[in-house]
């Protein structure tokens, strides 16, 4: 499958990035063969609806799942439209390689997008 | 940022031009809960009792009080729509224009399905603007209301926003549209703004011959009082002050500086006194309940310049 | 670190010098940040008494600009303006006061004379009191997206009280019930609304309650001039039973308010023992249990 693991820079070895809409970066891998591609979020700087806009940029890119620290309830409706499925609680202080391997071993439970809560929004 | 040298006297002149020759009068004051809408509603009624048919526009459409002050029904109701961006399926290809063209980030394109609407919709139609398809079709998003009510020789003219909604700039466009109608039909028209200085503020003085700025001789009068002085400087809109409260301790020799300042003057000094607090609780002005008043005084003794001055 | 937010609806009703005064309090057991949302009129420094540390310019807002060069006058941009922003004189003007920078006047101009560009709209300014920091925004006049520059104030004030670990962050709201005051709910975890017997501020406090619940906070009421008029007074209480919601407190009405915000002090500070006072203290003390801040 394709995962998109929001991060602090390119490469496996950066940090987990918690936010979504204002992350740096999105490292795109495909679980099967580890191939990585890292995804610079041009949604960071947005005024408003970056979460949104963070959603287009993953969907456009074919992602199956989605791991970030926190989803706000536009991003996750977005993503929901698209069935791409959502997992959230990842650590700043994980690297994204200690992401996936805790995604592999079933670390993560996946959130699902419930439209009737109200949820936090971003900060 | 609006520079003066933007906003020279020609644009200003533009700006202000109404549909209507009735004078129009504006209540404004920067602060909130210095005595706005008391002094709209008392100036309008005074006014009314000397036989002139006379409007009030509470243009306060967050927190509308107009009506609680006057105890007028809220009547003839109009609602008040924004619009959002309805998909026809059978013309809409996916293109995803639309998605890029709103600077709010409002759309998004799924995976297989029409583009839907998930973030906050201002109305601005930019999306049926850039769809080569004419995909887009008007839908609308219900954000508030306003009410006309008759009693007499007066006519309240009302907005409320709904809550939760943020296009209080939509309401208070749909009140001004509403009472250039029928403008024509009164002798005078008094507008009373929401607090502050933004947008809905300067929208509601539009056209306006002069602003009556309402304050308390407090610090925080006084603060935003200059403020509100500078936006009626900046609208080249002739300004006047009415000092409420005036017993309250304070700061009234900084008001009076920035009186000479912006070359304003101050035509009613309103002490503290309980006639005006039992109006306001019972939702009768004080023009009206108390009559004899020294407060009621007052405002008949303004009311009296501004017919003499405005009212041809 | 907890985010309590104090609104009201009507204006006027004491929120800010309320707002100082608790602040007052809170501040000799708790780290407390402060931030004043209410960006066209903000007033939390002037009764909290404290002085300028720093400023700094904020471009929270995107504005269309018309290149007059290349600019034919067609009139195209004031047909597709939905906010009423271009005006005709001679050539179209742009009156930033109500700007969105929708870019619909960018995506019709035929010459291609316009553009969306981000502009400065306001200053963000840090204050220090006794009571501890405020974060203040001022909105530029004649501009416009103040939901924005609320937002960058939160952020503000939310980086400060992380940086010297605050405990409180208490965020004194713009009056009314649109957009700046949604953008001042959002993410709160506390709200505190300020009202005082009278028809109006009761029928502006349900409003903005109404408003505020949509983010599922805590809310509480505070009743300001309490005594002076009985029977709105229980008009408010029987609102707020019927609604769920605690009254914090109820403050009488006290000259030594007034006499205080003239000093630009709060009133706990210089009237310690005024009928105000004792009440503020009181519901200060319940707000603590409220909002579990004695438990961190």
């Amino acid at each position: 499958m394709k995962l998109c693991i929001t991060s602090m820079g390119r490469h496996i070895d950066d940090k987990i990035d918690e936010r979504f809409g204002r992350a740096s970066y999105f490292l795109i891998i495909d679980t099967e063969t580890m191939e990585i591609e890292p995804v610079q979020n041009d949604a960071q700087s947005a005024e408003q609806g970056a979460g949104i806009k963070a959603a287009q940029i993953v969907r456009d890119k074919g992602v199956d799942a989605v791991l970030t620290g926190f989803l706000g309830p536009k991003a996750s409706s977005a993503l929901a439209s698209s069935k791409i499925k959502i997992y959230e609680n990842a650590s700043s202080k994980d690297t994204v390689k200690d992401a996936i391997e805790k995604f592999k071993n079933r670390g993560y439970t996946e959130t699902i997008h419930d439209p009737s809560v109200q949820r936090r929004t971003g900060r | 940022m609006i520079s003066k040298e933007l906003i020279h006297t020609k644009v200003i002149t533009t700006f202000h031009k109404k549909s209507f020759n009735t004078p129009l009068i504006g209540i404004t004051g920067g602060k909130g809960g210095v005595g706005k809408t008391t002094a709209a509603v008392n100036i309008a009624f005074a006014i009314a009792a000397k036989g002139y048919r006379v409007a009030i526009v509470d243009a306060d459409v967050d927190a509308p009080n107009a009506a609680i002050l006057t105890s007028l029904a809220l009547n003839e109701p109009e609602q008040v729509y924004s619009m959002i961006p309805e998909f026809i399926e059978t013309k809409c290809t996916r293109c995803g224009k639309c998605v890029k063209a709103c600077r709010r980030n409002a759309l998004f394109m799924p995976s297989d399905s029409l583009p839907v609407l998930i973030g906050d919709c201002n109305g601005c139609e930019t999306c049926m603007l850039v769809c080569p398809d004419n995909a887009i079709q008007k839908g609308s998003r219900p954000v508030g209301c306003t009410y006309k009510t008759q009693s007499g020789s007066i006519t309240l003219y009302t907005g409320e926003l709904y809550e939760g909604a943020e296009e209080s700039a939509f309401v208070v466009s749909a009140l001004q549209a509403r009472l250039a109608k029928h403008a024509d039909d009164f002798d005078i028209i008094i507008v009373d703004t929401a607090p502050g200085t933004h947008c809905n503020v300067i929208s509601a003085l539009r056209g306006v011959d002069a602003a009556y700025a309402v304050t308390e001789p407090t610090p925080l009068g006084a603060h935003d009082l200059e403020s509100i002085l500078k936006l009626l400087n900046l609208f080249e809109i002739k300004s006047s002050i009415i000092l409420n409260r005036s017993d309250l301790p304070g700061s009234e020799s900084k008001i009076r500086t920035l009186v000479s300042e912006f070359k304003s003057d101050i035509p009613a000094s309103i002490p503290m006194h309980e006639s005006v607090e039992k109006s306001y609780a019972e939702g009768r002005p004080v023009v009206i309940m108390f009559p004899d008043s020294e407060p009621a005084k007052i405002f008949f003794t303004l009311s009296d310049s501004i017919i003499r001055e405005y009212i041809r | 670190m907890k985010e309590i937010v104090v609104v009201s609806g009507k204006g006027g009703v004491g929120k800010s010098s309320i707002t100082a005064s608790i602040c007052h309090l809170l501040s000799s057991r708790h780290k407390i940040v402060m931030a004043d949302t209410d960006v066209d009129a903000p007033n939390l420094d002037i009764v909290a008494g404290a002085t300028l540390k720093e400023s700094a310019d904020i471009s929270a807002s995107d504005k269309a600009y018309i290149d007059y060069e290349k600019c034919t006058a067609c009139m195209k941009c004031m047909s597709v303006c939905r906010f009423a922003s271009i005006i005709k004189s001679d050539m179209p003007v742009i009156m930033n006061y109500s700007c969105e920078g929708c870019g619909a006047c960018e995506v019709v101009c035929p010459a291609k004379a316009i553009e969306i560009k981000k502009t400065v709209n306001g200053q963000i300014k840090i204050f220090q009191g006794k009571s501890g920091y405020i974060v203040s925004g001022d909105l530029r006049m004649g501009e416009s997206s103040s939901g924005r520059l609320v937002d960058e104030v939160k952020n503000r004030a939310r980086q400060k009280a992380d940086a010297i670990g605050a405990e409180i962050l208490f965020i004194d709201g713009p009056p009314g019930i649109g957009c700046p005051v949604i953008s001042t709910l959002k993410g709160s975890d506390y709200v505190v609304a300020v009202t005082e017997p009278t028809p109006a501020a009761l029928s502006d406090l349900k409003r903005v309650i109404n408003v505020a619940g949509h983010f599922k906070p805590v809310i509480s009421i505070i009743i300001n001039k309490a005594d002076i008029n009985a029977g709105m007074t229980s008009l408010i209480k029987q609102y707020a039973e019927e609604s769920g919601i605690t009254i914090l407190g109820e403050i009488p009405y006290d000259i030594s308010i007034p006499r205080a915000v003239a000093m630009t002090l709060p009133v706990t500070s210089v009237y310690p023992f005024s009928p105000a006072s004792v009440s503020i203290r009181e519901l200060a003390d319940r707000l603590e249990n409220l909002s579990e801040i004695k438990q961190e």
